[in-house]
This record gives C-alpha cells, structure tokens and sequence, in this order.
C-alpha cells in the first residue's frame, strides 16, 4: 500500500517589516491625513449614531497621491511584487509582458476606538497593511483573517483540521507589513484605549 | 420589449417582534433560566450558559412559540416539514468591548436570535453577512446616496426586547462592538424534524 497525501488550496501570506528612519514623519503625515479625512473617529459607534460623515465612505483625497509617502507606496509596490512574483513565477513565463504593482488605493486609519467589521477589498488582486504605530494592540486589535474556504461543511470529528483554520490572528508590531491576496476576508477587532493605533492599508492591481 | 427581472437563490431572513405583553411575561422566566444554566465566563465580557435552555420547563410556552412561528414561515415558503426540532439554545452576555467574531453554525438548517430583555445601548448589532463570496469579486461605486440591498454585503438589525431574527444557518453572522453595560441574547439552531428526502430520489435521512 501507498499513500500520498496532497495539500492543495493553501493561501499565501506575507510578512515584511521595515522601519523608515523617518518613521515619524510618516507617522504624523498620517495622522494628520486621518484628521482630515475623518478617518480618526470611532468605528465602534454605529452610523446611525455619528454626527460625522461614513468613515466608510470615499476619501476626498487617496493617500497614495500624498508625495511625503511615496517613498512608503513605492516600497509596498515592490513588495506586492516580491509576493506576486513568488507564488506566481512559473505562470508569468507565459505572460508577453512581466506584470507591474500598481496601488489602486490607500487610506489610514489613526484612532483609539476602532473596530472594522468582517470584510473583503473587492477589485482588487492582493492588500496590504502596515501597522505604523500599533500602541496597545498586544493586548487587543489584532487583524483577523478569515479562511477563504466556504464555512459550508458538516463539521465533526474529522473536519477539525477545518475548523482550526477558520480564522488566524497576527500579533502585529510597529513595521509589520502583511500582505494578503485581496479575497482573503479580514476584521480589525475592537481596540480602545488612550493611545491612538495608526495603520495604513491599501489595494493593488497588476496589469 | 420584453424585460423579466429574476431574483434568484435568495437569502430569506425574518425579522419578529413578539407581542408586547408576551415579551413582558417570558422575561423573568427566561432570564431565571439563563441564571440556572450559566457557565463559567471564558472571557470577562463573555458569559454563555450551555445549549440546553430549551429543555426547560419552565419556558415550554416560549419554545413552542418560537416552534410554531417558525414552521409557519417556513411552510410559507414551501417547504414540507413534518415538525421542527431545536437541537440547541444558549444565552449570551457580551459586556461592554466585546464583540462576536463573524461565524455561521454547521450542522443546522434554521438559526435565530431572541433578546430577551432591553439593552441600554444602540450598539451590539446583529450583523448579517453576504453569504455569496463570488459576490465580491468585482464591486462598481454607488451612486451618491444610493443604499438598498441589492448594493450592500452587509445587514444589520437592532437588538430589541422580544424580538426574534431567524436566519439559514449557513448565514455568516456576529455582533458588532458592545459599547454599554451588558446585552443578553439567546441563540437557537433547529433542524427540520422527521423523514427527509424522497424515496429511492433523493438522500433519504430520518432525524
């Protein structure tokens, strides 16, 4: 007898970290981006209940455009390429052209309430987030992401292996960039505190 | 010209407010019961009772008021149950900072939620997920102001004393942030009761 075991449809996701010597510059363009981009309020306060504007709704302007950071955006394009390119190289030998990472968005949120809500980032092929001061959150706000396998089985004994993936927290630090296909669905859990947790986050396509 | 419009495969979900006088007369039964069947707190914000409050005698007109409501709405879709049988039912208290991660519950046809007293805060929403992950593939923009179901992925309702949100199981659901003191909710899995399947045509399982 023989037995051959294969693992299909695992999900790529990658670390980088990297702290800018002017960390704190960015820092503050950020927050300051968040002031005026409403994108500093509480997300735990339901919208019926906000005076402000949805800090869901559109950016009047996209943080990529923000030239103190693109140095920043051009470091996240290049490591979407580098992940790109990782799970996809024996495929782009077939392509005319090499692919090239283009930031289609990118927004931060600088807040000490948040919480973002399970959610996905359509028309998008992979995602990124930069924790760029993460405060508190080694006690609370960790990014959750979610298996992009249908939840639809029946679940006993033998589908634990399942189950035990459903979702998976990183523990993020200052620097930490994950970069994640875009299908994959994620939740910013509930951090509060009396220090504000700065992140950027932002859409790539390829083309 | 001729236009037909279809709405397929869609999501049924109900939203009941049990009459006023009955939700006043099952509280002080139903919470006494939750007291009876309260587990130890896995988390400070997090207290759950076991699944079995609905063997409870005490709270038999409750349980057969949610049996005989769902079955008419259930038959009211066409579907020929014999009986309904609540495999599972467990209060929850989420206190102030929590939150109930999205999840959908295996092995179970129908599940719902029942508040059963009045909670102080406007947060802690029942959060409804699109079940249909192809649906985020591709998303276009809004127009300015436009807000109806068929543009968004995500529902939300109001916890409300005596009332019941009764969904498919397979619903990916869970509670935004709590804000206030403390909010009790009971949840309940059913399955369809009897012989299910056509002879000799379908799958044929007897529960």
């Amino acid at each position: 007898m023989s037995i051959n075991q294969f693992n299909y449809w695992s999900t790529p996701i990658f670390h980088f970290h990297m702290i800018w010597e002017d960390h704190q510059e960015i820092l503050a363009e950020c927050e300051n981006w968040c002031k005026k981009n409403n994108k500093e309020v509480s997300v735990m306060i339901p919208d019926s209940e906000r005076k402000n504007a949805d800090p869901y709704s559109g950016m009047s302007e996209d943080l990529k455009n923000n030239p103190k950071l693109s140095r920043l955006s051009k470091w996240f394009e290049k490591c979407v390429y580098t992940a790109a390119h990782q799970v996809n190289e024996k495929f782009w030998k077939n392509l005319t052209n090499t692919p090239t990472v283009s930031i289609t968005d990118m927004w931060a949120w600088s807040s000490s309430e948040y919480y973002n809500h399970y959610h996905g980032h359509p028309n998008s092929s992979w995602s990124g987030i930069y924790y760029l001061d993460v405060s508190d959150t080694h006690k609370h706000g960790h990014t959750r992401f979610y298996s992009p396998l249908p939840y639809n089985h029946y679940s006993d004994a033998g589908t634990l292996f399942v189950d035990a993936e459903s979702n998976i927290a990183y523990e993020p630090g200052d620097g930490l960039l994950i970069i994640f296909p875009s299908y994959i669905r994620h939740e910013g859990m509930p951090y509060r505190s009396d220090k504000k947790r700065t992140i950027i986050a932002f859409n790539t396509q390829l083309k | 010209m001729n236009i037909e419009r279809l709405e397929l495969f869609p999501t049924v979900v109900w939203c009941i407010d049990a009459p006023e006088q009955l939700a006043d007369a099952w509280e002080q039964p139903l919470m006494t019961a939750i007291q009876s069947k309260l587990l130890p707190a896995q988390l400070p914000e997090h207290h759950q009772t076991d699944s079995t409050l609905h063997t409870i005698p005490e709270i038999k007109k409750f349980i057969d008021w949610i049996k005989i409501t769902v079955q008419s709405q259930i038959n009211g879709l066409g579907w020929q149950v014999e009986d309904l049988d609540i495999s599972g039912m467990w209060a929850t208290r989420l206190s102030s900072g929590a939150t109930h991660p999205m999840h959908n519950h295996p092995n179970s046809w129908m599940s719902g939620v029942y508040y059963p007293t009045q909670y102080s805060g406007h947060d802690g929403e029942l959060m409804l997920y699109d079940p249909r992950p192809a649906a985020s593939m591709f998303v276009p923009n809004k127009m300015p102001g436009a807000s109806n179901r068929y543009l968004s992925n995500t529902f939300s309702f109001k916890s409300q004393k005596g009332r019941m949100i009764l969904f498919p199981s397979y619903l990916w659901h869970g509670v935004h942030t709590i804000r206030s003191d403390s909010r009790w909710s009971m949840s309940f899995d059913i399955l369809p009761k009897g012989v299910l399947g056509r002879s000799g045509v379908d799958n044929r399982v007897t529960l």
